[in-house]
């Protein structure tokens, strides 16, 4: 009764593991992963390249799937378990439930299809009763949600500007009302003033329209600016998870405090800084314990040989055995 | 060459590419000036020029018009020995560290082949330290666990590095670093920095860091130079042009920058209409006057001269234009 009564997340993943084969072995990108998406929240997915971002968001709506890579645990998006779904549902949820929008346009974009038929056959593709016309008047709306003028919907994409497509593509993301828009690098290849421009539109659409965004960047700053929780993998693991101010203002996991100190500030006093020395695991084999160990300047013999588990400290939940009372008190001795 | 001499300048330099009928002015009257031991940073959006800029500092190509001047004689046009003489003292880092290492070579071969000539006649044993000591320079240590290696064997972090110790091989006096840490990943990007900062102090160093990040800008550059359309629009030192902006352009840059700083605290949005101009048309005016929110008539038939707008610090801006006439009246 309690559960049918509760809304699910948006979107939910309970230990998933993502394994890719390699002539070297398994490439371990997700190990274990359990994360939430509340419904209408803007969620950052932080962490270095390879940390397995991409992998996360991709395997937990089949975007890859087996035997490209071996996918153990548990999908939901808005309650529906997706890992077992037949092919023709998620078909159906694809565009109507969640949508992408990736960091090359291109890559979303038909390069030989003018917009507005790329958006009509988007939207007969899930409406039986399909109208074109009705599908033109919606495509529209979404072009005016996204500031394009609609002339624009006779363009092919080679015809705009890197942000008139990145806002093409949010357009056609919007095209079927989703509950879930997962953004993948969204602004990574565009300049800071029209990143500005891309960021601030998608979070005055989401204000309005209410959908989840899972936004994945490597730019920690700016995903400490406009998310409302901050998801920091690294290894394919969680290391810390909580609202942006807490990570803003109290780090807890050296990692997590290294990376605030990596990038330095635009205003305010220049102090020298060192980022973090070393390099990221190699996933194929790494490291038993904790996989930031090797680089932690506060690592101790238990961070070897044994992965701290997530416990939730006060709103954030984090993965270190520093956070362990006894550890705790050995380290203030 | 006395102190204050600058090390390099350009003078009013313009550079115009041709391909079929299209002509592209991308240079329009550019000026900047490094002096000896100085890191100076060039900012702005991509297409601006900041490549091209780079590439006539080390005579990649020739400035149709103006000058570039190293060490008080006009280097614009010279060929053949006197080239490659020049270019000795000014070396180029890439972004893209992979491109720029030829894959089938060890580091060992790389940095070997970016030695002058005199190194090499002084004997394997020097050699052999030497190649050491350039390693040590760019924090790779143990040297023999990379001089065997080939690029594709290193990370992104160490092929940056591996490009930065080639080019320290011929010992120049200016480096021109062209967004070298856009495509490492942050927690190694300040690595980089501070290894450019530790060779500015110890070898007195000089750079141009081009960048279109002004955090880092600031972080390691003395003076900030901004970019549009193919000219200098604001320059000042790093703190007064992140801090105290005077050019609109300038002031739009710093606003659409991320800092979690401003979080829940911005105000609505920067709105910011339009692009950059297309550097095939005619400008007639102000470059920046079609995005410009404080626009006004002179900005649409004047192109604005640099005016001193604060203590070292100038904007290309006919708001100051007025600013001096008023100065002046009053
Ligand atoms: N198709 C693939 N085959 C093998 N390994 C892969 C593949 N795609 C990604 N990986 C590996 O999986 C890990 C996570 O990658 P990815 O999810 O792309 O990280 P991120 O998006 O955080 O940069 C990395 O170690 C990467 O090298
Ligand atoms: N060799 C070339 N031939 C023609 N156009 C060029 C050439 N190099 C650069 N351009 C043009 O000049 C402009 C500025 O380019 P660039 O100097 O690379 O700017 P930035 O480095 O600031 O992004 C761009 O519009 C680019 O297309
Ligand atoms: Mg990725
Ligand atoms: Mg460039």
């Amino acid at each position: 009764m309690d559960q049918d009564t509760k809304t699910p997340p948006a979107f939910a993943v309970e230990h998933l593991t993502v394994r890719y084969p390699s002539e070297r072995g398994w490439v371990q990108a997700i190990r274990d992963v359990s994360l939430q998406v509340e419904r209408g929240k803007l969620v950052g997915l932080a962490g270095e390249s390879g940390s397995g971002k991409s992998t996360l968001v991709l395997a937990a709506t089949r975007v890859i799937r087996p035997p490209q890579v071996a996918v153990d645990g548990q999908s939901f998006i808005n309650g529906r378990s997706i890992l077992n779904l037949r092919d023709a549902e998620l078909r159906k949820m694809r565009w109507s439930t969640f949508s992408f929008v990736t960091q090359s346009a291109m890559n979303a974009l038909n390069p030989v299809m003018r917009l507005r038929d790329q958006m009509r056959d988007t939207i007969r593709a899930h409406d039986r009763s399909y109208q074109p016309s009705v599908a033109d008047a919606r495509a529209r709306e979404v072009m005016d949600m996204v500031e394009l003028p609609s002339s624009k919907l006779l363009s092919y994409p080679h015809q705009l500007s890197g942000g008139q497509r990145q806002r093409a593509v949010i357009a056609l993301a919007l095209l079927l009302r989703p509950d879930l828009i997962v953004m993948d690098e969204p602004t990574t290849a565009l300049d800071v003033v029209v990143q500005r421009e891309i960021i601030d539109l998608i979070r005055r659409l989401q204000n309005d329209q209410g959908f989840a965004v899972v936004l994945i960047t490597h730019d920690l700053s700016l995903l400490l600016e406009v998310a409302h929780h901050v998801i920091v993998l690294y290894g394919g693991r969680v290391m810390e998870a909580g609202p942006a101010e807490q990570l803003v203002e109290n780090p807890l996991h050296p990692y997590s405090q290294a990376l605030m100190h990596s990038f330095p500030p635009l205003h305010g006093a220049v102090s020298a800084q060192v980022g973090i020395p070393g390099a990221p695991p190699d996933m194929v084999s790494p490291p038993p314990g904790c996989p930031f160990a090797p680089r932690c300047d506060r690592v101790m013999g238990i961070c070897r040989t044994t992965m701290p588990l997530l416990q939730t400290v006060g709103q954030v939940d984090v993965a270190c055995h520093l956070m362990n009372d006894q550890n705790r008190e050995v380290k203030t001795l | 060459m006395t102190p204050t001499e600058p090390l390099i300048q350009m003078v009013d330099v313009d550079k115009t590419f041709r391909q079929g009928h299209r002509v592209t002015r991308v240079l329009r009257g550019m000026n900047l000036s490094i002096n000896p031991g100085e890191i100076v940073a060039l900012v702005g959006e991509s297409g601006s020029g900041k490549s091209t800029v780079a590439q006539t500092l080390v005579r990649l190509y020739e400035p149709d018009h103006g000058q570039l001047v190293y060490a008080g004689s006009d280097v614009s046009h010279i060929r053949g020995g006197e080239l490659k003489e020049f270019r000795r003292h000014i070396q180029m880092l890439f972004q893209d560290p992979f491109a720029s290492l030829n894959p089938t070579q060890t580091v060992r071969t790389i940095l070997l082949r970016s030695f002058p000539k005199e190194s090499k006649t002084s004997g394997q044993k020097a050699l052999e330290q030497h190649l050491r000591d350039t390693l040590a320079e760019v924090d790779l240590s143990p040297p023999d666990n990379f001089l065997s290696k080939y690029p594709h064997e290193l990370s992104g972090g160490q092929r940056q590095r591996v490009a930065f110790a080639r080019a320290l091989g011929v010992r120049p006096q200016l480096m021109i670093a062209d967004e070298p840490v856009s495509m490492l990943d942050v927690s190694l990007r300040l690595g980089l920095l501070n290894l450019m900062q530790e060779l500015n102090h110890s070898q007195g160093l000089a750079y141009l860091y081009i960048t279109h990040d002004l955090a880092s800008a600031r972080y390691v550059a003395s003076r900030i130079l901004v970019m549009y359309a193919g000219q200098v629009v604001e320059s000042g030192s790093a703190d007064a042009v992140v801090n105290r902006p005077q050019h609109p352009y300038t002031q739009l840059l710093v606003a659409a920058a991320p800092d979690p700083e401003q979080r829940g605290k911005r105000d609505e949005s920067v709105t910011i209409n339009g692009e950059p101009p297309d550097l095939s048309q005619e400008i007639r005016g102000c470059p920046f006057q079609f995005r410009c929110p404080l626009v006004f008539d002179p900005c649409l038939t004047v192109n604005p001269a640099m005016v001193e707008v604060g203590e070292n610090q100038w904007a290309r801006c006919h708001l100051f234009d007025q600013r001096q006439k008023t100065v002046v009246r009053g």
